[in-house]
């Protein structure tokens, strides 16, 4: 018998692939900016948190303090420099949503991928559990509990991975139904896989992709509402730089010294900007009409 | 090769039904009889070939067979044993003895592993089978085999064409050497050219290997390229049973006799062949099959006897079939498709 060979298959792939992608390369810097700053940013700045200056208070953007240094983000209330406590809130800020984002991640996609695949009495309640919670506003239900627990990085992170769980369960336990009944799965069963064979080899790899997207929006989401918590005084305990509590520190202040709050504000936006256009491009990607699963 | 004179794989009045359940507490409002009584067995290197049309049950038949459907009763015996009764441990073990090809070449492989990880899975599953330091080799081996090149092995799925995809899906059942392949319309999604290389590389697979095979199609000259004994399906039974060369030559059922006048023959001027029968109707619902013989809504044969009481399987003419007036429909059934 002859051997074949592979057919070229020209449509196969992405007609994107290979070329640069604007799109997805100019978030994605932006998003390690943030990382790079929020890791090494502290060591360059010297920020501290309880230091006063009475004498340089209420500094705009751009200002020459007295001891030389520029204040590029001009300088708060008592005298501390924003830039410097917009760096320390990054640490904050992304420390919270990785880590958010990894229980969520990782608890939701257990107990969704857990519930498509066995169905049956699992399945309902989890997922009813899921639609209750889904049924009060997420900001809500974070501020109950965090109320109750008290401030501390902690304890954000717990309260808003408990609200954030239920979207990356919903999305695995979808993508692990549809993958489910498919035939490859089928003729996995019929080479003698267990069920664990079964969940490792066809159903998380498939399972990946989606909620990798999902990840992505979800993460502006939480640093969202890190910021709201904080801003409330349920987040961060006061004190610390958080981009919340800088924005709430501001509010006295916003029509003489506009930039307490605004500066953290921007950066914030533009950090959920970028994240959210990446998501967007990583699902573009990984949509099966345009790379052939 | 010695035979062994025990069937490799017997079938014993299998029944597989569906319940269809809706309402508030998900309770069972009806019953889809899928198979409904099936027998048959397989000698050892023999072909067994089911047709029939789509909803007769030929798959679940197959799906029952391999273990991903539960029979709700009926014996299945493979080599002697009870497999429907094995525990799941057992069941995984005996997996490696019974494979399945699959209709669909394009949904029947993880789009996500290369062809490597694929054709050996399998060996995942039963480590003992081929050592791990000459999995590689062995995968080459394979490729080689069902036609492939070895080169090829770190491509994805859907970098081969419909007919190549099923070679490794056929690779991957060799893997783990098993004596019964549950082949289920393995070329009807391929184009005609590839659908004779595929049927000859599993004849020549079956002569070499000693493979046993179970072979679902509709097309019915695929199943007389390819098997020693045929069974027509209808409506979750089986309609009439035995070796090819007789029921070929003349039907004693009238299905199996509209079947095959309407199958397309090659050089039709040199054959002689009765008018085409064409079914009126419908395939009745499995819901609720005729009662009496369940195919006496569409037979230009059927009278008051056929709408009351079912005909047995019974031997006519060196086959057995289920039908109260075989011996009309043999006599009236002209040698078909021989010239």
């Amino acid at each position: 018998m002859s051997v074949a060979p592979a057919a070229p298959s020209p449509h196969a792939k992405s007609p994107r692939r290979g070329k640069l992608d604007l799109r997805l390369l100019v978030p994605a810097l932006f998003c390690t900016l943030y990382v790079l700053a929020a890791v090494f940013g502290p060591f360059l700045t010297h920020y501290d948190p309880v230091a006063t200056n009475t004498s340089q208070r209420l500094r705009p953007p751009l200002t020459e303090l007295r001891d030389g240094s520029l204040a590029l983000f001009g300088t708060d209330q008592v005298g501390r420099d924003l830039f410097g406590q917009v760096i320390a809130g990054a640490q904050i800020s992304l420390t919270v949503g990785i880590l958010t984002l990894l229980l969520a991640g990782t608890v939701g996609t257990a107990l969704g991928v857990l519930a498509g695949y066995r169905g049956g009495w699992l399945d309902t309640v989890v997922m009813r559990l899921a639609d209750i919670q889904l049924a009060f506003p997420s900001i809500l239900l974070a501020v109950l509990i965090a109320a109750v627990l008290g401030p501390s990085l902690v304890n954000v992170i717990l309260v808003l991975a408990l609200t954030r769980w239920v979207v990356f369960a919903r999305v695995a336990r979808a993508q692990t139904l549809a993958v489910r009944v498919r035939d490859f799965v089928n003729a996995s069963r019929t080479l003698g896989a267990s069920h664990l064979h079964i969940v490792r080899h066809c159903i998380l790899p498939a399972v990946v992709a989606p909620i990798l997207v999902v990840a992505t929006v979800q993460f502006g989401l939480v640093i969202v509402a890190e910021a709201s918590l904080s801003f409330l005084g349920l987040g961060m305990p006061p004190g610390t730089p958080s981009w919340g509590i800088s924005i709430a520190n501001g509010r006295n202040y916003l029509v003489t010294a506009w930039w307490i709050s605004t500066m953290p504000g921007l950066v914030l936006s533009a950090l959920v900007i970028a994240v959210g256009i990446l998501g967007d491009r990583l699902r573009d990607r990984f949509d099966p009409n345009l790379t052939t699963r | 090769m010695t035979r062994s004179p025990e069937p490799l794989l017997s079938i014993e009045d299998l029944r597989v039904s569906f319940a269809i359940r809706s309402g508030f507490l998900r309770r069972t409002k009806a019953e889809v009889r899928g198979v409904d009584g099936v027998s048959f067995s397989v000698m050892q290197g023999k072909t067994l070939g089911i047709v029939g049309e789509s909803g007769c049950g030929k798959s679940t038949t197959a799906r029952a067979i391999i273990g991903l459907e539960t029979p709700n009763s009926g014996a299945i015996s493979f080599a002697g044993e009870r497999i429907e009764l094995a525990t799941p441990k057992r069941r995984r073990q005996l997996a490696r003895h019974i494979q399945m090809i699959y209709q669909d070449p394009f949904a029947s492989l993880n789009p996500r592993k290369t062809v490597e990880q694929i054709i050996g899975e399998g060996w995942l599953v039963h480590p003992d089978l081929v050592p791990e330091s000459e999995r590689k080799a062995e995968t080459a081996l394979l490729m080689r085999r069902v036609g492939l090149d070895p080169a090829l092995s770190n491509r994805f799925p859907h970098q081969f064409s419909g007919g190549q995809r099923q070679r490794i899906g056929i690779a991957r059942a060799l893997a783990l050497r098993p004596r019964l392949l549950v082949c289920d319309e393995p070329v009807s999604a391929l184009d005609v050219s590839v659908q004779a290389q595929t049927l000859n590389l599993l004849a020549e697979l079956q002569h070499e290997l000693g493979l046993t095979y179970v072979f679902i199609a509709h097309d019915l000259s695929v199943v007389r390229h390819v098997s020693d004994t045929i069974a027509v399906m209808y409506l979750g039974r089986i309609v009439e049973t035995g070796p090819i060369g007789p029921i070929y030559a003349r039907p004693a059922h009238p299905y199996t006799l509209a079947l095959m006048s309407a199958a397309p023959v090659s050089r039709p001027w040199a054959v002689s062949r009765p008018s085409r029968i064409v079914l009126k109707g419908e395939l009745p619902s499995p819901l609720a099959p005729p009662p009496g013989c369940r195919f006496h809504t569409r037979c230009w044969m059927a009278r008051a006897r056929c709408r009351i009481e079912e005909p047995k399987l019974r031997e006519v003419a060196g086959r057995k079939t289920a039908c109260h007036f075989a011996e009309e429909v043999v006599a009236e059934a002209a040698p078909i498709g021989t010239p």
